[in-house]
């Protein structure tokens, strides 16, 4: 058998393993990956356009896209970090492609979201209607998602071998940038002297885009999405590069 | 003329072993203004040996004498420190038995996810399945979870999955140390089988008389140096006096 095959094989059967473990003898099972995120919207949705109203159109969509996509980016990230540690046995005893526990735990993410956005988009088609571009876009700033979220993972995966901090402090960074990053408001309401912050935050823009696209049918220009394209690959390679130089001692550290 | 297809040269491998580990940021910020205070175990301390093709190659030596790291360094798992170790052929990955599986997980479905680890597709694995099945005897405890399997079934159940891989090259640690006679038996029977399609096995075990029965070559490990190599009778006799 051809290594690509192999490696394919067992991110397959690690994936399918996280997702059974991971819903094994809950009652609603797979329903709770809807759930989470659901409630949470339920909320915002409840507190920012009942109590304290924002006026932004279709509110609710633009909430619900903007949950999805950075619900992935979370989950993925501290999933990548749990599975590294939690698969601490298997790397000390048999020698296999360890990115594959990375890749693995980020597929499973984007699994949900998937799901996440397929009822989005019923939801969407039904009540609003849907911009075949939109579509396309948020297809594409997916994909830049996944990329940036892996090499992200990567890095973050890599360094909490060594350093069990990691995960706290990005827990706290991930509840800090779910409200610097504009969710659940507008890029509107941000103040000019703070609108470099969103510059610098790739979850934002790939967020903003996909909203823009799908919601009222703006496409971003060319040049705005081979910058970013460019730059999730940057991410993703340096991350990429993190992980590769330091996976020799994973077995010793974890 | 045999040749060889583990080429180990010049292996040092040293663990550091600190007084208190530093798993933390606070910590190693904290030691960064320190002197660091480890001390240094040299597990492997300049190793250096071949394995020729179709040898049954066995390790003895007293617990902590390196044979495990040697394993661990010839499967790549671990990193030597300094020296060259050069394997012609594949190896089957696993060293010890069961660890792959996932306790939450019913055997069935760890039949499937440590084939993969092993190289196989989900089809292969479908077709040893019945075979796997068979020879470790849990016909009747497949869908069970393995957490609620006895130490003897995990172990029978691996070893039956980890037989089918197709290597060149098997490493074997201590497998022998759990399981009955009928598995020991088993175990033999399976040693013979690779004996005779020539694979290339290094074998580490505490079990003299197996070592005895199976081995072309034995090493005896000391304190992380070959101590002797040489023909069973003798290196045991040696190991036996010391």
């Amino acid at each position: 058998m051809t290594k690509k095959n192999n490696y394919f094989n067992i991110t397959r059967e690690f994936a399918i393993t996280d997702f059974k473990l991971r819903y094994q003898e809950s009652i609603l099972g797979v329903l709770w990956s809807f759930l989470r995120p659901l409630v949470m919207f339920g909320v915002l949705y409840m507190v920012f356009s009942k109590f304290a109203r924002f006026d932004i159109k279709d509110y609710q969509f633009y909430l619900l896209l903007g949950i999805l996509l950075w619900n992935f980016f979370s989950e993925a990230t501290t999933a990548s970090m749990i599975g590294l540690s939690s698969r601490a046995g298997l790397l000390k005893k048999i020698n296999f492609p360890k990115s594959i526990i990375v890749v693995s735990s980020t597929l499973v993410a984007f699994l949900n979201f998937i799901l996440g956005f397929i009822v989005f988009l019923s939801l969407l088609f039904y009540f609003h209607g849907v911009f075949f571009n939109g579509v396309i876009v948020t297809f594409l700033m997916s994909f830049v998602m996944l990329l940036v979220t892996l090499g992200l993972s990567f890095f973050l995966a890599a360094i909490h071998s060594k350093f069990k901090d990691v995960i706290h402090l990005w827990e706290i960074f991930l509840q800090m940038g779910f409200w610097i990053t504009p969710i659940v408001y507008s890029v509107q309401m941000v103040p000019d002297r703070y609108q470099f912050l969103l510059i610098l935050n790739p979850v934002f823009q790939i967020i903003e885009h996909s909203r823009n696209a799908m919601l009222y049918g703006v496409v971003l220009p060319m040049p705005a999405l081979i910058k970013i394209v460019g730059f999730s690959f940057v991410v993703f390679l340096i991350g990429l590069l993190v992980f590769r130089s330091r996976q020799d001692y994973f077995a010793e550290e974890l | 003329m045999s040749q060889s297809v583990i080429r180990v040269k010049n292996v040092i491998k040293e663990f550091k072993i600190p007084h208190e580990r530093i798993d933390t940021l606070r910590e190693y910020f904290i030691h960064a203004f320190h002197p660091k205070s480890y001390e240094v175990f040299l597990a492997l301390n300049n190793v250096s040996f071949e394995v020729r093709r179709g040898e049954f190659l066995s390790i003895i030596g007293r617990n902590g004498s390196g044979k495990s790291t040697l394993l661990k360094i010839i499967a790549h798992i671990l990193k030597p420190n300094s020296g060259t170790v050069i394997v012609d052929g594949s190896i089957s990955p696993f060293l010890e038995l069961g660890v792959g599986f996932q306790a939450e997980l019913s055997g069935r479905e760890n039949v499937f996810l440590y084939g993969a680890l092993l190289g196989f597709s989900r089809a292969e694995m479908k077709r040893r399945y019945d075979a796997i099945v068979s020879f470790a005897e849990l016909e009747r405890f497949m869908d069970q979870r393995v957490k609620n399997y006895s130490s003897g079934m995990v172990v029978r159940l691996a070893f039956a999955i980890a037989i089918q891989a197709e290597a060149d090259i098997f490493l074997v640690d201590e497998v022998l140390a759990v399981g009955d006679i009928d598995f020991q038996k088993k175990c033999f029977g399976v040693f013979e089988r690779l004996k005779a399609e020539k694979k290339t096995i290094v074998f580490v075990s505490h079990d003299l008389s197996a070592v005895r029965r199976f081995s072309d070559r034995v090493l005896l490990f000391d304190k992380g140096s070959i101590k002797a190599d040489g023909v069973p009778r003798d290196v045991i006799a040696l190991y036996e006096r010391s």
